[in-house]
């Protein structure tokens, strides 16, 4: 087993990220390499992967008061002996926020793949957070 | 028209394998007449003994903390500086064939160009290669060589020995060949399917579209000798391992073998028995102690098998210059990205050990004959892979880009007192899920090897290894603690420390473990 932990500071308030990760049926809207992704009524999150493959994940908890998400990939992936997810979102101050990624994953090499990809949306919801937060009172002034 | 280039690389290959530089197992008449017509140097050195920073170095003749690709599974950026533009931008027809290894092997997530091209047929351009084909020792993975086996040669695909068990994503342990040692396998494979004439046919076919008149940079990048240690079965007659003697690096006495580890820094004794991983280059189930002396000689015996299979690929693609007419005004390149310990020390495969095994690698230059250059030179001063870009580049009539920091090689001793050559560097690390941090930094100047290592999670920082390159060629005694070496030792780590480049953060992530 090895953990692997991804972090960001993102310059938005600690709801609107939080927002985003709970909506754990989108993860795919800011997820490199996810081509769809769905929440089905059992609990699980399936994920269509670039390659083809559907990952399956059973979604442990989303806790809105500690702004914690766990997760599993349970499925999908026959090299995960096993895994644990958990991401939590934690205010900095009222405009900042840090997102905690922390991944447990057996077998140990996976630990560099999943962190190196976590890294990446890490990223990319950062650049759509802020830019929305960016957009948004830009919107509410009437200009462009 | 310009000077063309043919830059030859192999994967794991240590300098006493060619007939040139004195070996006697494979025969390498190929490379041998590139280096009786050119000049071979007796000490060159990676900037790192594994493939993707060394290979980092080659393409943008920078050292590793400038790169940045410090460890295997770090990637080497897509818009990085690339000696293939700068050629390219030059006029330069550009391609690779073979192993690139600038991006993780292991992308299940297909986030880099390098797996996404191998699916999905794309050959670029991609890093300044106008054209690149891709292979490395599987069939079932993401290179343009499993793609073009799986859809043409369906049947060969499992012939191949797999490189990495895909339950644990460990170097596969798994033993083969007639002695049990790991990394061996029978390979029903027929040598013109296997990568080696792969890669050799590919690059032939690029270079017979170009008009006559094309200036071109031809990266023919060999994935052997590199383990799996598996050439095509019907080719293993050529090396009778029973008929081999032991490497001189290896002692034949455990003791002998125990006794020498102990007195190098813990890591070497320590993964010898089995109580450490030190990094992803070998079979984490393997414990080298169990090695036996016969595997330690088919083993050789193989490696050499692929060594003669590869000298004779390289013929064909010359001979296909020739066919062309360009054979004299073309610049033949030859080198690998790090050697293989192959049984010295009681070991195989690679990682944070640096001596000859690995840091002494073969390069050979003929260049173009038009070119009235020096021919059959040796050339004894140290260089390094740091060098090989700033050479492409002036062989093109280029100046070297302020971003390369090696110079062009000298072509002959003379040369190289001009240039003031001294010194070659090579630098470690590492740093594991599991905790494990080792750095190491080496400089071999003066006729010694010094070896100084950075506190990480077996070293204290007060550790290092010093060898008298000529009194111990094989460095089995090492010096680091002899109070008559304190002020040589001292001297060599404060110019390493003066020379090698700085290391900012923040350090890129490692997304992969190869």
């Amino acid at each position: 087993m090895a953990a692997v932990r991804t972090d960001r500071i993102i310059a938005a308030p600690a709801a609107d990220v939080w927002a985003r990760i709970a909506d754990v049926g989108a993860i795919s809207t800011w997820f490199p390499s996810f081509v769809s992704s769905r929440l089905d009524g059992d609990g699980h999150r399936r994920i269509a992967l670039t390659t083809g493959v559907e990952l399956d994940e059973e979604i442990v908890f989303v806790d809105p008061i500690a702004r914690r998400l766990r997760y599993h990939i349970v499925g999908g992936m026959p090299i995960v002996a096993s895994h644990q997810a958990t991401v939590d979102v934690i205010a900095v101050d009222a405009e900042r926020c840090a997102v905690v990624y922390s991944t447990d994953v057996e077998p140990a090499p996976l630990a560099f793949i999943l962190g190196g990809v976590i890294e990446e949306a890490l990223g990319e919801l950062d650049d759509q957070v802020t830019a929305a937060a960016v957009a948004a009172p830009a919107a509410a002034s009437g200009g462009g | 028209m310009g000077r063309k280039i043919l830059f030859v690389t192999v994967d794991q290959q240590r300098y006493d394998a060619l007939g040139c530089n004195g070996g006697t197992i494979a025969r390498t008449p190929v490379i041998d007449a590139l280096a009786s017509s050119g000049t071979s140097y007796d000490r060159a050195q990676p900037a790192n003994v594994v493939c993707m920073p060394s290979r980092a170095t080659m393409i943008t003749g920078q050292h590793v903390h400038t790169h940045g690709v410090w460890m295997n599974g770090v990637p080497l950026p897509a818009d990085a500086p690339s000696v293939a533009a700068v050629l390219h931008d030059a006029g330069y027809a550009t391609a690779l064939f073979g192993k690139a290894h600038f991006e993780p092997a292991l992308d299940p997530f297909l986030r880099f160009a390098e797996a996404r091209m191998g699916l999905s047929g794309e050959t670029g351009p991609h890093r300044g290669f106008d054209r690149m084909e891709l292979a490395t020792h599987t069939a079932r993975g993401a290179s343009h060589y499993a793609s073009w086996l799986r859809a043409n040669h369906p049947d060969h695909v499992d012939d191949l020995y797999p490189v990495v068990d895909l339950t644990s994503l460990e170097v596969n342990p798994a033993p083969g060949g007639d002695t049990g040692a790991p990394q061996l396998g029978p390979n029903p494979i027929p040598r013109h399917l296997y990568h080696t004439d792969w890669v050799a046919d590919r690059a032939i076919a690029w270079l017979d579209t170009l008009a006559t008149d094309a200036d071109w940079f031809c990266w023919v990048s060999f994935p052997d000798p590199h383990h799996p240690w598996d050439p095509p079965a019907a080719e293993r007659h050529r090396i009778d391992w029973r008929q081999l003697d032991l490497p001189s690096g290896y002692p034949e006495s455990a003791d002998d073998r125990r006794a020498v580890l102990d007195g190098k820094p813990r890591h070497w004794r320590l993964w010898h028995d089995g109580d450490l991983v030190s990094n992803y280059e070998a079979p984490a189930a393997w414990v080298p102690a169990t090695m036996t002396a016969d595997q330690v000689r088919e083993v050789n015996a193989m490696v050499h098998v692929k060594n003669e299979l590869i000298d004779e690929a390289l013929g064909r693609v010359l001979a296909a210059v020739a066919r062309r007419k360009w054979e004299g005004d073309t610049d033949v390149l030859y080198t690998t990205d790090h050697g293989e310990l192959q049984g010295d020390f009681g070991l195989l495969f690679k990682g944070p050990y640096h001596v000859d095994s690995l840091l002494r690698l073969p390069l050979v230059w003929r260049p173009a004959p038009n070119a009235s250059a020096p021919s059959a030179n040796r050339v004894a001063a140290p260089v390094g892979l740091v060098d090989l870009a700033p050479t492409f580049c002036a062989i093109a009539g280029l100046d070297v880009p302020e971003w390369m920091e090696g110079a062009p090689l000298p072509l002959d001793g003379a040369e190289a007192e001009r240039q003031h050559r001294r010194r070659a560097m090579t630098v470690w690390d590492s740093h594991h899920p599991d905790g494990h941090r080792m750095h190491l930094r080496s400089i071999t100047e003066d006729g010694w090897l010094a070896t100084t290592y950075l506190p990480g999670s077996h070293h204290d920082g007060t550790e290092g290894e010093l060898y008298d390159l000529a009194a111990d060629p094989l460095q089995q005694a090492n010096r680091w603690s002899d109070p008559s070496c304190r002020s040589l030792r001292d001297d060599l780590i404060s110019d390493l420390t003066d020379h090698l480049p700085s290391w900012p953060e923040p350090h890129r992530r490692p997304v992969a473990p190869v």
